[in-house]
């Protein structure tokens, strides 16, 4: 039987082998962080980290992520993720919140790279992920908040997480 | 929508007396409960709401729960919206503002109820107890309570049929802070919207619907779409062919592989081209007069400058990140159970109860919150709920049903629903000194209310007030001034979306205002100033932009090679009123960048100041990418687009990177926040880039000639960094 590393554990997988990540996660593992918005790799809403690089789950099987690690939203942890959820919540980041929790994987993603982006490589980083409540200005406070964060708490993006 | 036309009086919604029982519940856990008879889409009502009866109660933040009301059927009940003539709605703006007195009077019942317990309990008088942060203190004595040792007491308590709210100076949370009560979850990806929902034995389906208006199902081949896995049933109904099965995948896989012919010898064949045609026969035809003073004609042929401009708003789609979906399941018994969000339910309620033949009380409503709105929800056709019903009585099943709209269905089906597209000419008169003596306005656009239940209250005297909003109560004095309307009727579904006519009315009034200023040979920020009397807000909220955009200073130049440019416009919208100051820098090949926005706004009272920023943080992005790169555009009788990558909206890498908010204080009533910020936004671009260019754009979405094509705006869909992933190939 295939097996996923999802959110740091190897897990059998019986959904159809051509279902895409999106709807395993979302119907198997009942990991509903992860939004449906447009199923063609447009509206960002189900972004995730896979081997620390940003990946449209619903772009992908699991055949597509065998020997890697897929983090969906429900298994972000960290100091930088720390850093992420705590800048969202401070600064009301979130409105309707359905794109959030893609945004969110997206910026602990780009902070891990890059623990004090430029506004450019906020541009760079967050482009693939849409808001259509428009929280882009508040978003971008987010990742300057949480780089606030890291920096004062001496974190390195050689650092484990 | 906006149910009233501009009322500038301090306006409070007064409940005939306080119900407390309706709203809040103590709990034995020390927690408060309070209902929100709005439906959350992202606004902040759950929040907003809470606030208030928080600061009644002078209870801890952290110990404040939110719910929504149950769906109230009927006008009778205490969940209804006055601005809807008492029906269960949301929209429009409205839900601060008409709840505003309901939920403070209720938590000063509530507190009076906690207060009359807690002295039972501790043997001493009301008047002796303080209530801080959730705790009731006895002020002679070292002795207190929570609210959670007192709650059944509390609410046994008899509920006072008259109360004293607090005075301004004794808030504690109002115009302050209060964070959001539903960031955490929505951050962690645990609310639950419809497509998170799972029911036992629930089937999920979607229509294969036809792209042309007006076609029906003539034939249909399953073969393929039944062997696909998951899907159990292929059964046609009257929006299309359904296709059920296990999950969204399996549906949506098995209808692209339905083979379907279409009946299209009823269907239309209508395009932009054909509706700007039509539209602008009309423009030479005089219309239905909304604004008739002065003697216009004669005044025009005097002027001393005569300016003739035309402004083009195409269709737009509202695009929520969440597609229209509804669960409904018909009980044994006959009622029908619905989960989902529902921005008017005693319209959506009544109407599946008209269909099923029961009474609508038969109908239950579990209310979720949903991911973005913006008015399509809000569509007085009940249509998600409409075709639920439908699908279920095609699949004869008693099982709940999820019915959910692709992308593609949401923005481009016969299902879709549009902000109508409007022309507007616009033909002014100046003296020899300037001053504007004269103004035609006439709109060509489809009404949003006519054929609706919201035609009596909305349309008078054959003007439907959202077609010509941020027009019809403009805030300058021109001595003579005339606006009418055509709204011709089209087989397109419209809607209200996130400032409606608003939109429209502020890009072609305030741009034409902008013009006149120039023509004057004045300043377009003083021209205004002049024109509007004391008593008119916008001035305020004009003159606070201004100062904050240091209007004063000469703009700084840009890059080398780019052109700068700087606007100001102002739009009365929903009941409140907003300025703004845009800044824009043009490059040598005419791309140009927002650089910076300027925001004020005045919506009276403000509850959550930092909620209402957002607000207007959002309706000014929002409306950015509606003015910059969003349009819907027709051909051979249907929507040409599909997805965010042809219709454009704003992004991250879009979004300006300065964007200041500024807030005129006022302790009237509040008005409403979510929308007004939007109405303002591209007139003040199109008057910073006729600054910059001199050249003035007329049309949306808003292009300098010679403009890079619109590929640009986006991005590739395609984000995979490693091999072996799927590459998407979206056109």
């Amino acid at each position: 039987m295939p097996t996923i590393h999802l959110n740091g554990q190897e897990r059998e997988v019986t959904s159809h082998p051509d279902m895409p990540l999106l709807w395993v996660v979302r119907e198997e593992f009942d990991l509903t962080g992860s939004k449906y918005g447009c199923g063609h790799g447009v509206c960002g809403g189900c972004v995730c980290e896979v081997d620390g690089a940003q990946v449209h789950l619903c772009k992908n099987t699991v055949a597509d992520v065998q020997g890697k690690k897929v983090i969906t939203i429900e298994g972000q942890e960290g100091p930088v993720a720390e850093a992420v959820f705590n800048a969202w919540l401070a600064l009301d980041v979130a409105q309707c919140g359905m794109c959030q929790p893609a945004q969110i994987g997206s910026a602990i993603i780009l902070l891990k790279q890059n623990a004090n982006p430029t506004d450019e490589d906020i541009d760079e980083a967050m482009k693939h992920n849409l808001c259509r409540c428009a929280t882009y200005h508040r978003i971008r406070k987010g990742i300057h908040y949480a780089a606030a964060t890291l920096q004062r708490t001496g974190y390195q993006e050689s650092s484990s997480n | 929508m906006n149910t009233e036309q501009a009322p500038s009086q301090d306006t409070f919604i007064f409940p005939a007396e306080p119900n407390p029982l309706a709203f809040i519940t103590i709990n034995a856990d020390n927690t408060v409960t309070v209902v929100s008879k709005h439906l959350e889409m992202g606004q902040g009502i759950y929040t907003g709401l809470a606030t208030l009866v928080a600061d009644e109660l002078d209870a801890a933040f952290d110990q404040i729960r939110v719910v929504t009301a149950p769906g109230q059927p009927t006008p009778q009940g205490p969940y209804g919206n006055a601005l809807f003539g008492g029906i269960q709605g949301s929209g429009g703006q409205t839900g601060i503002h008409s709840s505003y007195m309901i939920y403070r009077t209720a938590g000063a019942a509530m507190r009076q109820m906690l207060l009359a317990a807690a002295a039972k309990k501790l043997g001493t008088a009301p008047a002796d107890l303080r209530i801080k942060a959730g705790v009731i203190a006895d002020s002679q004595s070292a002795k207190s309570l929570t609210f959670g040792d007192i709650a059944a007491e509390a609410m046994g308590e008899t509920v006072p049929k008259e109360v004293k709210i607090k005075d301004p100076e004794e808030f504690t949370y109002i115009g302050k802070h209060f964070p959001r009560l539903d960031a955490y979850d929505k951050i962690h990806g645990k609310t639950q919207f419809v497509q998170d929902i799972k029911l036992p034995g629930m089937i999920t389906a979607v229509i294969k619907r036809p792209t042309r208006f007006g076609s029906t199902v003539k034939s249909f081949d399953a073969a393929e779409t039944l062997a696909f896995p998951g899907v159990r049933q292929v059964v046609e109904c009257p929006f299309g062919v359904i296709v059920a099965g296990d999950n969204f995948w399996s549906v949506y896989e098995g209808a692209e592989k339905l083979q379907v012919e279409w009946d299209y010898s009823n269907a239309y064949d209508f395009s932009s081209d054909s509706i700007r045609a039509s539209f602008r026969e009309l423009l030479k035809q005089p219309g239905t007069k909304a604004i008739d003073y002065g003697d216009v004609d004669t005044a025009l042929a005097g002027s001393a400058k005569k300016l003739t401009y035309e402004f083009e708003v195409p269709y737009s789609a509202h695009m929520p990140f969440e597609t229209m979906n509804s669960i409904m399941q018909i009980h044994g018994d006959g009622t029908v159970e619905m989960w989902g969000p529902s921005q008017i339910f005693t319209i959506d309620g009544n109407t599946v109860a008209g269909m099923m033949g029961i009474s609508p009380d038969k109908v239950k409503l579990n209310m979720t919150q949903c991911g973005g709105s913006f008015g399509r929800r809000s569509g007085p056709h009940a249509l998600c709920w409409v075709e639920n019903l439908a699908v279920i009585k095609a699949l004869g099943t008693d099982k709940p049903v999820k019915l959910m709209y692709s992308r593609e269905d949401d923005v481009s089906s016969p299902g879709t629903v549009l902000r109508p597209g409007f022309i507007h000419q616009i033909d002014a008169g100046l003296d020899q000194d300037g001053r504007l003596i004269a103004w035609a306005h006439r709109a060509v656009g489809q009404s949003i209310c006519k054929g609706t239940a919201f035609e009596s209250s909305v349309i008078h005297d054959g003007i439907d007030f959202m077609s010509v909003e941020g027009s019809v109560d403009q805030p300058y004095d021109i001595p003579s001034h005339r606006l009418d309307l055509h709204s011709p009727e089209l087989p397109i579904t419209v809607s209200w979306l996130r400032t409606s006519g608003t939109f429209h009315n502020g890009f072609a009034h305030e741009s034409m205002i902008d013009e006149c200023a120039e023509a004057a040979g004045q300043d377009p920020f003083e021209y205004r100033m002049a024109m509007m009397t004391d008593d008119k807000r916008e001035k305020e909220c004009l003159r606070l932009a201004a100062e904050k955009a240091e209007w004063s200073k000469p703009l700084a130049p840009g890059e080398p090679g780019t052109r700068r440019g700087r606007g100001i416009a102002v739009v009365p919208a929903h009941r409140s009123y907003a300025a703004c100051v845009a800044e824009v820098t043009v490059f040598p090949d005419n791309d140009w960048r927002i650089d910076r926005l300027v925001c004020v706004m005045d919506c009276r009272m403000v509850i959550n100041p930092d909620n209402v920023i957002a607000q207007m943080e959002g309706a000014a992005l929002f409306t950015l990418g509606m003015a910059r790169y969003s349009r819907i555009t027709f051909s051979n009788g249907g929507v040409d687009q599909r997805f965010y990558s042809d219709v454009h909206i704003t992004r991250m890498h879009t979004s300006p990177k300065v964007v200041e908010c500024y807030i005129v204080p006022s302790t009237q009533g509040p008005s409403g926040s979510s929308e007004t910020m939007g109405a303002c936004i591209a007139p003040a671009m199109g008057n910073a880039l006729k600054m910059a260019t001199g050249e003035r754009v007329t049309k949306v979405p808003m292009m300098l000639t010679g403009e890079p094509a619109e590929e640009h705006w986006d991005v590739p869909a395609i984000l995979n960094t490693f091999e072996g992933a799927l590459q998407t190939e979206l056109v």
